[in-house]
């Protein structure tokens, strides 16, 4: 039928410009609305406090202490008070508090009497010096072995690694923890049993000391890091591979590899890499389990020993840092995969 | 020139599960053939059997001929050498058939980069140029576009498209009136007929979209070829039954639909004769017995009522 009026249809398509300005419209969205959540979380912690059952006072002296100073003396328990501020009122209250957070002051923990926020800030180190390693080192082997075994589904690889990070997935750290912790420290005397360093050491000494300390919790953290990721990036590929896009891409003869690296890997990523976000969310967590394990003076375990120890401010400062990273890695995937994939920010502003 | 000789398709999960019975086929150059049967009828596992873009469960057998040399033998090296080349597959427009994440100028012009080592920016200028001549609208534009934005028959063109920006000359287009609207088709139909130096075998289920852009029909039914004609003797004097009643129930011959009923499973193959004797009006004893395919003139027919005319 030559005689066909050309006619465009469908919806028109974006120019260049245009496209970017909703790309940066969609971002400052997401910005502003990770600020509000912050700002929700922060406003939730502080109400949490006053609306728990029982007396604030209670919670942050103590029960005991708490009955022990009424019967033996009212005039210290008035002075505590007033210290805490809680004869103001609420708003008065909920006002200091947002202000104590914007000078990042976070008061003392009860423990030691250093300002919370140099015990965590000390952790924090610890922390991601295991917590980096494993989320780079779990990523990269986990997306490389998904995507041999995806690539062949029921091929020889993926019959063997399936089964073995099924039963890694299911196997609880602390089991594998102590196993290891067993054979390698208290049996064969490879590395050390507990703790971040021998201490007295400087220079080649220290970090070769450090390194032995941190082998075996290192090791477990990747080693769980990459079973998961790996049967993420196992589905995500062997999902994407039987979509039309890649029989498309094989109709027009690219050779498997370019199938694989042009249209498949590019798919498969976007899950991935929201999954990869969404844990270094969990960068500055750290895993309790297993640094209580291996007494690496992390945050996990302050958070831990802040919690069992009634370590009011402590524990409420390791809850808001958890709170707003994941609040932040959530924005951070929401921008890497509005850049990435042209249909989110378009769906957003349609 | 692509000769189809004996092809059957079936799927070892269970051997006696054929998918396509033993077709035999010529597409000379610049011929246009469309191949017409209900949905499970196998036209869709043909196409991709000739390209060896099945799963790797499917036993296929029979010769493919392309130029003398069979597809079926080929590696997947001398594969890659052909397709897209040589030999086009143009998927149904469907929603997953363009890579969300590339924009389609680059993706209609990726054979280009691959059989002939262009550069990128050179090939999706070569693109626009070819969706041109398909007559597309916009054609800058869309190419600098991501596929979600595309219509249904936008898609079917921009796949059309990538089928012969390398020069090949002959496409296997699955199914492109798919989905789409009238006006659509029309415009399908027209990108189609443009393409005056490939010759085109296409599958639909579409008996009026198959007279539109063809010149030869093959029908299927259940796995086999049960006829081969012009589209002029398939749409004015079918011989086949099934033919006859499929022609009967175009709207233009009155929609007459008197023998309603389904293909049998295909798991019975090859063991129940002839595969339409259910709802077959001229059946005989002899039709438990499956008919080869017999010459009539220049047809070919399925049927045992055809056999005395071999």
């Amino acid at each position: 039928m030559p005689g066909v009026a050309r006619q465009p249809f469908g919806i028109p398509p974006m120019d260049k410009k245009n496209a970017k300005i909703q790309t940066a419209r969609h971002i400052l969205k997401k910005v502003l609305t990770s600020i509000l959540t912050i700002y929700v979380i922060i406003t939730i912690s502080f109400l949490m406090v006053h609306f728990m059952p029982g007396d604030v006072i209670k919670h942050l002296i103590g029960t005991e202490d708490y009955y022990f100073l009424l019967e033996n003396n009212p005039e210290e328990l008035e002075r505590v008070i007033t210290k805490y501020g809680l004869n103001d009122p609420l708003h008065i209250q909920y006002l200091k508090y947002l202000k104590s957070i914007a000078t990042m002051d976070f008061g003392v923990s009860y423990n030691n009497n250093q300002p919370v926020i140099y015990n965590v800030l000390k952790c924090c180190k610890w922390t991601l010096l295991i917590s980096v390693p494993t989320l780079i080192l779990g990523g990269v082997f986990g997306a490389v072995l998904g995507i041999i075994a995806g690539w062949h589904p029921g091929g020889k690889f993926d019959m063997i690694m399936t089964p073995i990070s099924l039963f890694m997935n299911t196997v609880p750290s602390n089991c594998i923890g102590i196993l290891m912790l067993v054979v390698f420290s208290y049996k064969l005397r490879i590395f050390p049993i507990s703790g971040v360093t021998s201490g007295m050491l400087t220079g080649a000494e220290y970090v070769k000391d450090l390194m032995l300390h941190m082998a075996l919790p290192l090791i477990i953290m990747v080693m769980f890091r990459t079973f998961s990721d790996f049967m993420t990036m196992k589905s995500s590929v062997s999902q994407v591979r039987r979509e039309d896009y890649t029989t498309t891409a094989a109709a027009k003869g690219l050779p498997d590899r370019k199938v694989l690296f042009k249209h498949v890997m590019r798919n498969a990523m976007l899950p991935y890499i929201t999954s990869m976000c969404m844990q270094m969310g969990g960068l500055l967590s750290g895993s309790m389990i297993v640094e209580t394990i291996f007494g690496w003076k992390g945050m996990g375990q302050l958070y831990y020993q802040a919690v069992t120890n009634r370590d009011f401010p402590t524990a409420q400062l390791c809850f808001l840092i958890s709170a707003v990273c994941v609040v932040l890695a959530t924005l951070l995937s929401d921008i890497v995969i509005a850049l990435i994939d042209p249909r989110i920010k378009e769906k957003v502003n349609a | 020139m692509l000769e189809i000789k004996n092809l059957s398709v079936s799927f070892s999960a269970d051997s006696d599960v054929l998918a396509v019975q033993d077709v035999t086929l010529t597409l000379p150059d610049k011929g246009r053939i469309a191949l017409v049967g209900e949905t499970g009828s196998g036209k869709s596992v043909l196409l991709l059997a000739v390209m060896c873009l099945l799963a790797k469960n499917a036993v296929v057998t029979g010769e493919v001929l392309l130029n003398g040399e069979d597809i079926l033998k080929m590696n997947r090296k001398q594969l890659d050498k052909i397709r897209g080349a040589l030999i086009s597959y143009v998927p149904q427009g469907g929603g997953a058939s363009l890579n969300p994440l590339m924009r389609v100028g680059e993706q209609v012009g990726e054979p280009l980069v691959e059989h002939q080592g262009w550069d990128k920016k050179d090939s999706v200028a070569k693109s626009v140029e070819v969706m041109k001549t398909l007559n597309m609208g916009n054609e800058e534009e869309l190419a600098a576009s991501y596929p979600h934005t595309f219509s249904g028959g936008m898609r079917q063109r921009a796949m059309i498209a990538m089928g012969i920006i390398a020069g090949s000359k002959i496409l296997l287009a699955d199914e492109p009136s798919k989905g789409l609207d009238e006006e659509r088709v029309s415009l399908v139909v027209d990108s189609l007929n443009r393409l005056t130096e490939q010759s085109l075998l296409c599958v639909t289920h579409d008996l009026m979209f198959a007279s539109r852009i063809s010149d030869h029909i093959c029908v299927l039914y259940s796995a086999a070829q049960v006829e081969f004609a012009s589209t002029e003797e398939i749409l004015n004097d079918p011989l086949h039954p099934y033919t006859r009643d499929m022609v009967k129930a175009i709207p233009e011959n009155g929609m007459i639909v008197d023998n309603v009923g389904f293909a049998p499973s295909h798991d019975d193959f090859g063991k129940g004769g002839c595969r339409y004797k259910h709802r077959c009006k001229d059946c005989t004893a002899k039709c438990s017995e499956m008919p080869p395919l017999f010459d009539v003139g220049d047809r070919k027919v399925r049927c045992w009522l055809y056999e005395d005319k071999n």
